[in-house]
């Protein structure tokens, strides 16, 4: 598959060549020239900006969007040409690529090291081609691939590690495509890198933390110990 | 003769575009052929009755039969076209008789040849008849097709005297789809 790759942001310039396109004054006419792409059954997902054509060539702006591969398809004075090999010929928008993480100590600002045991923190992921507002859905994890554990995503060995998802993710309104809020879930330990999946494709980054650490729960703090052994215990156990 | 080809109308019985044989309305449809949307293929329509005066503008029109398939209504061409395929056996020998054929403004009075336009006693027509003795080669109007696409696109003949050919055939033809090879 040649995947040829679009920007999340759309605006990307592709020419597709073939012929029967139709006389040029189409390109003006609503109902004239339609180009669209899409996974296949769903070829009419995104409506390319028609910029100029000719009876063998037109040229398009992308829209924006996610995910891949999309197939393309012309329609001319509603008749409809599919590509001869749409598979060879589709393209997919770029994968998302992650820059890092921030914790926010509180709804009203301010960033924390760590995140909070019983979770519920807001964790901004920031990165590019994450994808239009109101797009596809994104999903964000916590990663921890080496829990030195016999257990994890391929049972029994540990390899793979420990996924655990984060929660509520959305675009950031005014940024949709650079960054993602979640909120954090609950948990325990250090070590955590941060995964992210839009629209089945996938982006790691393993020490997102400013700096370059890794994203780690709060330490346990003990503020108390009671009960019978809880003073004087006997050297004896039990 | 000539009395009679003025009264029989004129009809459009078939038509051929490149190696596409569609059009030929026995067992086919003028919209079976595809037409190129760059246009400027030659299509051929054959026809009987075809009476016209050379000096009378004729044209075929090819217009949008609908607003089908979203496509801004409005959308229509003029289309000269000219005729093939004329030879002296198929035109209307002069009612005159004898002679040489004539010239476009010559006086053929007297004469036996074939008639060609304007001249008065002929009452400045010429006939193109494929189903009379005299027109054993097939004749046919020449058209080059204009630049389009879509379909339903009705072609509109009219010969002389502002007559409209007819047809047992509708005689509406579609461009072909697009055809996208890459991105």
């Amino acid at each position: 598959m040649a995947g040829k790759s679009m920007n999340t942001t759309g605006g990307d310039t592709f020419f597709i060549s073939g012929s029967q396109f139709g006389p040029s004054l189409y390109s003006g006419i609503a109902g004239g020239i339609r180009v669209t792409y899409g996974p296949v059954g769903a070829e009419d997902a995104y409506i390319a900006r028609v910029v100029r054509s000719t009876h063998e060539e037109i040229e398009v702006r992308t829209a924006p969007g996610t995910g891949g591969p999309h197939v393309w398809n012309v329609e001319v004075a509603g008749q409809t040409g599919e590509l001869s090999d749409p598979e060879l010929h589709a393209t997919s928008y770029l994968s998302p690529d992650l820059s890092g993480v921030t914790i926010m100590a509180s709804a009203v600002g301010g960033n924390s090291l760590s995140l909070p045991a019983s979770g519920g923190a807001t964790v901004l992921v920031d990165g590019s081609q994450f994808g239009p507002s109101g797009s596809s859905s994104v999903m964000a994890f916590l990663v921890l691939r080496s829990p030195g554990v016999a257990w994890g995503i391929d049972g029994s060995t540990g390899a793979g590690g420990i996924e655990i998802p984060m929660e509520s993710c959305v675009r950031v309104a005014g940024m949709p495509h650079t960054r993602i809020s979640c909120r954090s879930p609950i948990g325990a330990g250090t070590g955590y890198g941060v995964k992210v999946v839009i629209d089945g494709q996938m982006a790691e980054l393993a020490m997102p933390m400013a700096g370059g650490g890794t994203v780690d729960f709060e330490l346990p703090v003990v503020t108390a110990i009671s009960g019978s052994g809880a003073q004087d215990a006997g050297t004896s156990g039990g | 003769m000539l009395a009679n080809a003025t009264t029989d109308d004129p009809i459009i019985t078939g038509a051929t575009i490149g190696g596409q044989t569609g059009g030929v309305f026995e067992g086919g449809q003028l919209s079976d052929l595809r037409l190129d949307t760059a246009g400027g293929q030659v299509i051929n329509f054959y026809g009987s009755n075809v009476l016209v005066r050379a000096e009378d503008p004729w044209a075929v029109v090819m217009a949008r039969a609908s607003d089908g398939a979203g496509v801004s209504s409005g959308l229509n061409y003029t289309v000269q076209c000219r005729y093939q395929g004329v030879n002296e056996t198929q035109l209307y020998p002069d009612s005159e008789g004898g002679g040489e054929s004539d010239e476009v403004g010559e006086d053929d009075t007297g004469d036996d040849g074939v008639a060609v336009a304007d001249d008065e006693d002929d009452l400045n027509t010429t006939s193109i008849d494929t189903g009379r003795p005299m027109g054993t080669t097939v004749s046919y109007i020449a058209c080059s097709t204009p630049e389009g696409a879509g379909t339903g696109w009705r072609w509109d003949i009219y010969v002389a005297e502002g007559r409209n050919a007819s047809s047992n055939s509708p005689l509406v033809a579609s461009y072909s789809p697009p055809r996208p090879a890459r991105v």
